[in-house]
């Protein structure tokens, strides 16, 4: 039987400086980075939240809302997706629909609700086109001042569009996004670690980054656009990875982007590994495509219009994920190295300390979320006892191998996310 | 010149009214004589093309609906039983009419009764109820043998339902819902304000930098080249494609996948979605057996019909009752009614006439081969012969579930069971 109170005996016969050595990464980088920061977002969290002044809920009030939704086979989430918005508190003043060559139907049926008046523009590509340019084609005919971009599968708290404008009260800020939830956290594993970690990852992580104004993403899924920003910056690029480029793009223009964790919505996450394998090496790919390529002059400190924030974010990144993702099998076999069967002893010990600090993590982000039921958090509860190795072990895996398909094999540029006559021309022309 | 009248015999002398008159050198058939002051008139005969209101005044001087009006210049009005067809034609025609006229009784040849009218016209012009399509007319449909009678397809339905008729689809309109008009305009327009003043363009994708947008922001000089990132566009399929195209309204402004269909009444001036507007079955008629038998042999307005054609229900009803009455046999009536009929129908009159067109087969397949369906204006009338109040209700139970089951709208079935002294009277007032 296994004896967890072996790696410990062994850790305490180490000196501090072997100790340092060891866990030098996790004592100087990871606690301070996620641990510290998220305590700080949990303090923050005791304070009473500031709702907007008459004043700015007047400004908010007199903003028109677009709505633009476009989507590929689609058809069986539409109904839900538009019954979750027709019950939205704030007034959405046009919802536009975008068919990217289903053949699933999804054309006559937006036509079916468009004649319903629950769509106000419903239009159809007879060929796909890809997310970007169906979106693309939808923020061009909104004509509201905030653009909403949504995903067709998902579904929306009933004041998730009054809570995403909130931030737009400060006209610095060019877009917001807000948190997504897992609907069927129940349905397997695979879908209970990924609510772990989007409850870990957004409850804490999102809004210890947007204190510090350093969030990079507005989902595409979720985001809310100031009209006159993305028509600033050009709209999507095309896609994989196309909500991100926009994003870096308007940090880039000068513009805020905010999250507002009030605002929540909830999508279906993939239920098995296979799918979540894929997803994730789609996104680890197009991270690094869009960090390393397309925005690689961020390092380069003589550029027309640096920006030491952005710079800072950047190196960030490197350091937390691309340096851990491609020092972590290094420090494994180090370990293993230096000291034989022992390492295992290590490993178990660190595992048990992420454990704990997993644990606490979740805790906190609940109670920072206050969104979740007590029924969903005894359902992968459970899961949080092995979440350190999905998280630490098996993700770290897949990250580290999309990040070498993406950067020998330039893989994104081929992913199926966008039609192959599309992809191609985008990527290898421009 | 002379209209000679070869190949017939007339034997007797038939009197003609002829308007405004004959021209001098004109000479009619032998048989023929111009009708003196206070004779009865055989046919009218027109020498010139009449305005309306001149007609109307010959008819009403005529005093006979059924006398045959013949013109001798093109004339291709409603009453007007030959024309255009050459004169000796336009003779032989009146002839054919008045023989045929007075074969007929005289309970029938004077009766005033619509019905009886409609089948003497049928009968005298040797030629079915057939209808031809007329623009002039609201309906764009009229049925010529009917002369200046009026609301000639509700008789001809009633006197199908009778059995004196037997109907063949001719064509099917749309008809306004608000004044029945068939003078519908089918157009595509805009969703948002109803206007016709639509176009149509083209969507082009820039594949480079995943920019779709109408082709009018891509056009340049004579080219194309992207509003977003600038590039020139100079090869469909690799740097572009045209994926869909839009509607677009040039008086709102507003923008669509495709237009609209909508239906406007050239002469209420009323607009209608599709599934608002109803659909009128038109047919052309016979005169079947028991029809003939009628007009020839007087009418017998108490009695029913024989023949096939004959209203089913009626007679079942009949032979249920003498099966009562001799045999003690139960039978039991139910009047069909539906609660949300209105609701339905004012929303969607199209789903209606389906929803009801489905109920009459539902009540067909649940219901037993003795029992007789009958359609009325509210609803149904259903005869159960052989059964007692009891089964009667079971079996409508049993209709009504397998009407909710084929239905995708609730139409609020409601049944009731008649007393027998209550069926003649609403038989009588509904059929």
């Amino acid at each position: 039987m296994l004896d967890l109170g072996a790696p410990f005996v062994m850790l305490g016969q180490l000196d501090w400086a072997t100790w340092l050595a060891m866990f030098w990464f996790m004592i100087l980088l990871e606690v301070p980075r996620y641990t510290l920061s998220g305590m700080a977002v949990f303090a923050a969290s005791f304070a009473r939240k500031q709702e907007p002044t008459p004043a700015e809920q007047r400004y908010l009030d007199g903003l028109k809302l677009s709505v633009v939704i476009a989507g590929h086979n689609e058809a069986d989430a539409i109904e839900r997706c538009l019954k979750s918005l027709s019950e939205q508190t704030r007034k959405i003043d046009e919802i536009i629909f975008i068919d990217d060559g289903s053949t699933d139907g999804m054309r006559e049926i937006i036509h079916k609700y468009r004649l319903r008046g629950q769509i106000d523009i419903a239009l159809s590509n007879q060929v796909r086109s890809g997310k970007s340019a169906s979106c693309n084609l939808g923020f061009s005919l909104a004509k509201g001042d905030i653009i909403i971009n949504l995903d067709a599968d998902c579904s929306y708290d009933r004041d998730a569009i009054a809570r995403l404008i909130e931030p737009f009260t400060d006209p610095r800020v060019g877009a917001a996004t807000g948190s997504i939830g897992v609907r069927n956290y129940d349905y397997s594993a695979v879908t209970g670690y990924q609510a772990i970690e989007y409850i870990v990852s957004i409850g804490m992580g999102k809004r210890a980054l947007d204190t510090i104004d350093m969030v990079v993403c507005a989902s595409g899924a979720f985001g809310a656009f100031r009209r006159e920003a993305i028509h600033q910056v050009g709209l999507l690029a095309p896609g994989p990875g196309e909500d991100f480029d926009l994003t870096l793009r308007l940090r880039r223009s000068g513009w805020k982007i905010r999250f507002a964790a009030d605002s929540w919505c909830f999508t279906d996450t993939p239920a098995t590994v296979a799918a979540l394998v894929r997803q994730r090496r789609r996104w680890d790919r197009d991270t690094l495509r869009t960090r390393m390529r397309k925005f690689r002059d961020t390092f380069r400190a003589g550029r027309r219009r640096f920006l030491l924030l952005e710079t800072f974010e950047q190196c960030e990144w490197l350091v937390m994920n691309g340096l851990v993702t491609l020092v972590f099998p290094i420090y494994v076999g180090w370990l293993f190295l230096c000291f034989g069967v022992g390492a295992l002893n290590i490993l178990i010990a660190v595992a048990i300390i992420y454990l704990v600090l997993d644990a606490i993590g979740f805790l906190m982000a609940l109670a920072i979320c206050r969104r979740y039921s007590a029924g969903m958090v005894w359902t992968i509860a459970p899961y949080i006892l092995t979440f350190g190795l999905y998280n630490g072990v098996f993700m770290r895996c897949v990250r580290l191998h999309a990040y070498g398909e993406e950067w020998i094999y330039r893989a994104s540029s081929r992913d199926s996310y966008s039609p192959s006559r599309v992809s191609h021309q985008a990527h290898w022309k421009s | 010149m002379l209209m000679g009248v070869d190949g017939f015999a007339l034997t007797p002398t038939a009197n003609f009214l002829a308007y405004p008159r004959l021209h001098d050198e004109c000479r009619y058939p032998p048989g023929w004589k111009l009708a003196g002051r206070g004779e009865p008139i055989d046919a009218v005969v027109l020498t010139v093309a009449v305005p309306d209101h001149a007609l109307r005044t010959i008819l009403g001087h005529v005093g006979d609906p059924l006398v045959p009006i013949v013109s001798l210049v093109p004339d291709d009005r409603q009453c007007i039983d030959a024309a255009g067809q050459g004169e000796q034609f336009a003779w032989e025609r009146a002839y054919a009419i008045q023989a045929r006229l007075r074969e007929l009784p005289v309970s029938i040849r004077h009766s005033a009764a619509p019905e009886d009218l409609l089948l003497a016209r049928v009968y005298s012009r040797g030629q079915g109820l057939a209808p031809v399509h007329d623009p002039g007319s609201r309906d764009l449909v009229r049925y010529p043998v009917a002369g200046p009678l009026e609301n000639v397809s509700e008789l001809a339905v009633g006197l199908d339902n009778k059995g004196y008729l037997t109907r063949r689809f001719f064509d099917r309109l749309f008809c306004c819902p608000q004044c029945r008009s068939a003078h519908l305009s089918v157009r595509e327009e805009c969703h948002s304000c109803r206007s016709a003043n639509i176009s149509e363009e083209v969507v082009v994708h820039h594949f480079q930098c995943a920019h779709e947008a109408p082709e009018t922001q891509f056009r340049s000089h004579g080219g194309f080249k992207c509003p977003k990132c600038a590039r020139p566009l100079r090869h469909i399929g690799l740097d572009y494609d045209k994926p869909g195209s839009i509607s677009r309204c040039d008086d709102c402004g507003a923008i669509n996948d495709k237009p609209a269909v909508g239906f406007k009444c050239m002469d209420c001036g009323a607009h209608h979605a599709p599934d608002q507007v109803p659909a009128r079955t038109w047919y052309s008629y016979s005169l079947t057996a028991a029809g003939q038998r009628r007009l020839l042999h007087g009418a017998d307005r108490a009695g029913l019909p024989a023949g096939p054609g004959a209203d089913r229900f009626r007679l079942l009803l009949e032979h249920t009752r003498k099966e009562q009455r001799e045999f003690g046999s139960p039978f039991q009536v139910a009047n069909i009614s539906f609660a949300n009929r209105d609701a339905i129908a004012a929303r969607d009159l199209r789903l209606w006439e389906q929803s009801m067109q489905l109920v009459g087969d539902a009540l067909h397949s649940a219901l037993r081969e003795v029992d007789a369906v009958r359609e009325h204006a509210e609803g149904f009338l259903i005869l159960m012969p052989r059964t007692g109040p009891h089964d009667a209700a079971r079996a409508l139970q049993q209709a009504s579930a397998r009407i909710r089951d084929v239905l995708k709208v609730d139409p609020g079935f409601r049944f009731t069971l008649i007393e027998d002294v209550a069926i003649e009277g609403l038989f009588n007032r509904r059929a």
